[in-house]
């Protein structure tokens, strides 16, 4: 290394003598000075920081988009993003379930038309189901993917958030449903969830299952034939006092189980295809 | 606007929060990185890297200390710069402009300094550069560089009496 003359330095050290002068010299704080002294003498390059800069907004751009981080703002853009009058339609899908339930129960008073009741019950919450179904179809073919690039959100996010608040509103109502044939008719709300749920899930399974297939998925008006057999094993189930018995919850239990199952394996697989751009989302057709 | 708040922002896709971030942090890193290297284009393409794969990999992102996470990877970076490069060079001319004579000794001094972090070992060097210039706690600097407290107390201890000595040998005495 070449050895340096400081003349600030050798005045100091012919007045204190020379190694006491280093040692107070290069203390921390003096070499944070020596740092600081030289950083005075670096200067930034402005057009290799402008071109970083730029060049960090065009990767920045080209990023796949990120899920969002802050709940209200992804609040905000599902209420944004999305079409509200679908969720309202839904509501409304409720309220009106709900209120041809309390028409039916004034027709079917007493205590044997519980059987009409309960399969009214089973039956009126899988019309429900096609809410859902649309409200997920709206977001996967309504040109979302091509708007979440330009206005940034994360269409499975979205999705996703959209499908929890769909699913929130139908177990509400089919709650409602439940508590309120339940308690009129004296029918413990354990055995009629289960009678309810079933069906309900069935139908979830079904039509969400639809949703998976390519060739039905652009056809979500198909879903609603998938009905007619959750009529029918609702009917057969009707049909069948045996099933009602204590003896039979068991069977109900297990359908519930096996319904949970097999719906969770078909949204993680949905929500798959949704990720990997299977389903297309930029379809405007 | 504090970093947390602006890594809300940037995971939210703003462009003008990954802004502010770079124009807080830019000067800081290239100087980290100048001050490992002593090579001034080669600081500026680390740090563009550092930032490049700051966004690559944002959302990985865990540490409650932005700058540290930054220096984190420009010290990873530096590393790798090493490991191809083998070789250790010192400051070029070109980083000290303005030699006038009012500022010989200023520059002198500067690049004295950077003659000697040259000198010490990779270890001993970013450690002092994360002490002394960024002025960083040695629980930060001990998560930063992998190692735990004491090893980077004692590598400290060793570096700064290494630095010492090899500035006190740098200058005649007469």
């Amino acid at each position: 290394m070449n050895r340096h003359k400081n003349p600030n330095r050798k005045r100091t050290a012919d007045k204190k003598g020379f190694r006491l002068t280093q040692s107070i010299q290069y203390s921390d704080h003096a070499l944070k000075s020596m740092f600081t002294a030289a950083d005075a003498l670096l200067p930034i390059d402005e057009t290799r920081r402008a071109g970083t800069c730029r060049l960090l907004q065009h990767e920045f751009r080209s990023r796949t988009v990120r899920p969002l981080q802050d709940n209200r703002l992804l609040f905000v853009s599902l209420l944004r993003y999305t079409d509200r009058h679908l969720p309202c339609l839904h509501l409304l899908g409720c309220i009106a379930m709900l209120l041809m339930l309390l028409t039916m129960s004034l027709y079917f008073p007493t205590p044997q038309d519980a059987g009409v009741m309960v399969f009214a019950s089973m039956t009126l919450p899988c019309f429900l189901v096609f809410f859902s179904v649309f409200e997920f179809r709206q977001i996967c073919f309504a040109g979302m993917g091509e708007l979440s690039k330009t206005c940034f959100f994360h269409i499975r996010q979205l999705a996703a958030l959209s499908m929890i608040f769909s699913g929130i509103l139908n177990l509400i109502a089919v709650s409602a449903a439940i508590i309120l044939v339940g308690r009129q008719w004296k029918i413990r709300l354990l055995h009629l969830g289960l009678y309810v749920l079933v069906p309900f899930l069935f139908m979830q399974c079904v039509c969400f299952g639809c949703m998976l297939l390519e060739k039905i998925r652009r056809h979500t008006w198909l879903c609603a034939a998938f009905l007619l057999p959750a009529a029918v094993f609702c009917l057969a189930a009707f049909q069948r006092p045996a099933l009602y018995t204590e003896s039979a919850l068991f069977f109900w239990a297990a359908a519930l189980f096996a319904g949970i199952v097999i719906f969770a394996g078909e949204m993680k697989l949905l929500f798959a295809k949704l990720d990997k751009g299977e389903i297309l989302c930029t379809d405007w057709n | 606007m504090t970093d947390k708040d602006l890594m809300q922002k940037v995971h939210n896709g703003s462009q003008d929060a990954l802004n502010t971030i770079v124009s807080r942090y830019y000067d800081d890193i290239y100087r980290f990185c100048l001050y490992l290297t002593g090579q001034t284009a080669d600081s500026y393409d680390i740090t563009q890297e550092v930032f490049l794969r700051f966004i690559r990999y944002m959302d990985s992102y865990r540490h409650r200390n932005l700058k540290g996470y930054l220096l984190i990877i420009a010290r990873n970076l530096c590393r790798d710069y090493f490991y191809h490069r083998k070789d250790t060079a010192c400051l070029e001319d070109t980083a000290l402009p303005g030699r006038e004579d009012s500022r010989l000794a200023q520059v002198e001094d500067s690049l004295l300094l950077h003659q000697a972090l040259q000198q010490l070992s990779m270890k001993q060097r970013e450690i002092i550069i994360m002490r002394i210039y960024e002025e960083l706690p040695f629980h930060e600097i001990a998560r930063i560089t992998g190692c735990n407290l004491s090893t980077a107390k004692s590598r400290f201890r060793l570096g700064v009496k290494n630095l010492r000595k090899i500035l006190e040998d740098s200058y005649e005495p007469s």
